[in-house]
């Protein structure tokens, strides 16, 4: 009964209450409708949120149970009949269905496509196609690849640029000419069923078990089971992150925590940086961390990266005073007060070569990290509590313009660089851990590694900062 | 040479500078310390092979704290006490900072509001 009435918004008036209209509708109906048969108990079933649109890929959708060879739309008919047609096509080839089987015909039969629909009811890739703001996974993207290159073979005068651009905005404003030519529609044929036999090959008509090989991974990721060969340097990289203390280690951190305040444990001849009990005692649990800790472990990532540059992003890691420099609470932002700190006598290289830089960020009882993040255009500010400060940002893209202008005299336009406020990190649950969070996120980011730790592992990487320090070398 | 107290040995310094008017350009070195926190820039007249923690002293008994309080930064890098004017290779007219020291935390360990 649902089926008569919802008419996708092309016919309004079908819209009074159901029971009355039920048995005249086909009798009062206006002649393009004719009401099909249909008797599959899917066809309601909205996987998403669906836009109502007058014409489009959703409003073709909804009607897809329908009888499509005895539908005539009013207005965008075409259209939506050729969408519908080929949405089809589409469909088959996601769930592997060997296409030959179709090819005498252009058109289907309701009861035929219900059956599809019937078979794929538990699978997402109807929800995928529906609900088209979503996330695409891999077979929808290859479902509108599909979709978009039977476009355009059939393109006479249809706007379309690429699969995902239709669903999303799609709207017909010329009629589509030459729809039905048998040339162009057994092209599409083999190009589809070259597809589907790649398809096939992956293994890729089975959703649920990929899906929960995906789940499996992500949970195993930090396990030390392989899965798949090709992950193998990602875990790698990952545990190198977390790596345990020796026993040895424990004790020289220990011993280390305990010594006099005057004593110079370690002194770090590039960085003039010596560090006695007293500054080494702030990477006890619950000690606010200090800046001659934060400084030292700057260089030491930068002497890390230095002895493996594979396997570090090329980075530039500004020290602790460098934005308070830059940006003065008296006279504001000064560029010529930090221009001297990068020349290319002292660093050795430009800073626009990196791919990152990162900047920490001391505000007045706070640590916080940004980062001009060259290497995929933006910048970003990272805050254990989730704070924002756009004029940080602000402040720091300017540098960068006026940095760049400065040494390679070259006018770099950040406009198109966009602001990110990292809202998905780990947030710090205390009141003294927001310098460790800041050192981790710059050590996580130059590995190339997304923040997988908490506020759980503080502790671990305290000592292991402590033993870093000791040792005067990063890992 | 220098065994008075830090006043006099500014004034030592300067009178041989007025003394000696081309050999005191080699000998000695005019530095800029901007303060993290003030507008004003000091000078300061140091010997060459003087380490650098007399003037650390001074600039910190002017401000009226312990001599530990600021890092000294040369264009970013940190100046130790033990440095000298020649070990840094400075040169006239080099300036100084003197930043103030940072802890993170909630407590009252930096007065500095920021602005923009």
């Amino acid at each position: 009964m649902s089926n008569h009435k919802r008419s996708g918004g092309l016919n309004p008036c079908e819209n009074f209450s159901f029971f009355s209209l039920l048995r005249s509708s086909r009798v009062m109906a206006p002649g393009n409708y004719r009401y099909p048969e249909v008797k599959s108990p899917l066809r309601r079933q909205v996987h998403g949120p669906s836009r109502i649109l007058k014409s489009g890929l959703s409003s073709m959708t909804r009607g897809v149970g329908r009888d499509l060879s005895t539908r005539q739309v009013s207005g965008n008919g075409f259209g939506a009949s050729f969408l519908t047609r080929n949405y089809d096509l589409f469909k088959r080839n996601a769930i592997d269905l060997p296409l030959p089987y179709r090819t005498d015909r252009e058109v289907t039969d309701a009861d035929d496509e219900c059956k599809d629909v019937e078979m794929i009811s538990t699978d997402t890739s109807m929800e995928s196609v529906e609900n088209v703001a979503m996330e695409v996974e891999e077979k929808a993207e290859m479902g509108n690849r599909l979709f978009s290159e039977v476009v355009n073979l059939k393109n006479g005068s249809l706007m379309v640029d690429d699969g995902s651009q239709a669903n999303s905005s799609f709207v017909l404003n010329h009629p589509v000419t030459d729809v039905t030519s048998y040339e162009a529609y057994t092209k599409v044929v083999k190009s589809a069923e070259n597809r589907t036999s790649k398809l096939k090959d992956k293994g890729f008509g089975d959703v649920v078990k990929e899906r929960g090989r995906a789940l499996l991974r992500s949970l195993f990721s930090f396990s030390f089971s392989f899965w798949k060969q090709n992950e193998e340097p990602v875990e790698d990289v990952r545990r190198e992150a977390f790596l345990p203390l020796s026993r040895e280690e424990e004790t020289m951190v220990k011993r280390a925590f305990s010594a006099s305040d005057p004593t110079i444990l370690v002194a770090h001849e590039n960085s003039n940086i010596d560090i006695t009990g007293k500054i080494l005692r702030c990477l006890k649990p619950g000690e606010w961390l200090n800046d001659e800790v934060i400084n030292l472990y700057m260089v030491l990532l930068k002497e890390r990266e230095a002895r493996e540059p594979k396997k570090f992003l090329k980075c530039h890691f500004f020290n602790t005073f460098f934005f308070t420099k830059l940006v003065n609470s008296r006279t504001g932002y000064n560029y010529g007060a930090v221009r001297r700190w990068t020349s290319v006598k002292r660093l050795g290289y430009y800073l626009k070569d990196c791919d990152k830089i990162f900047i920490p960020i001391h505000k007045n009882i706070h640590w916080t990290l940004a980062v001009i993040n060259i290497k995929d255009r933006k910048l970003q500010y990272l805050d254990s509590f989730k704070g924002r400060e756009p004029k940080i940002l602000d402040a720091l893209a300017r540098y960068f313009v006026d940095e760049v202008n400065d040494k390679s005299k070259v006018d770099l336009d950040v406009s198109g660089w966009r602001q990110e406020f990292v809202q998905d990190l780990p947030m710090q649950r205390n009141g003294y851990d927001c310098g460790i969070f800041m050192l981790k996120y710059i050590d996580f980011y130059s590995r190339g590694l997304d923040l997988c730790f908490t506020q759980e592992q503080m502790p671990y990487f305290r000592d292991r900062t402590a033993k870093e320090i000791l040792q005067l070398k990063a890992e | 040479m220098s065994t008075t107290t830090k006043v006099y040995e500014r004034r030592k310094v300067k009178k041989e500078g007025a003394k000696r008017n081309v050999a005191s350009e080699s000998a000695h070195v005019t530095l800029n310390v901007k303060g993290q926190d003030e507008e004003e820039v000091r000078v300061f007249k140091v010997r060459r092979k003087t380490k650098l923690i007399k003037l650390m002293q001074y600039y910190s008994d002017m401000r009226g704290v312990e001599w530990n309080t600021f890092r000294f930064l040369l264009d970013g890098s940190r100046i130790r006490e033990y440095h000298t004017p020649d070990d840094l290779e400075l040169k006239d007219g080099d300036e100084i900072d003197a930043m103030l020291y940072q802890e993170s935390g909630f407590g009252p360990s930096s007065s500095i509001i920021f602005r923009v």
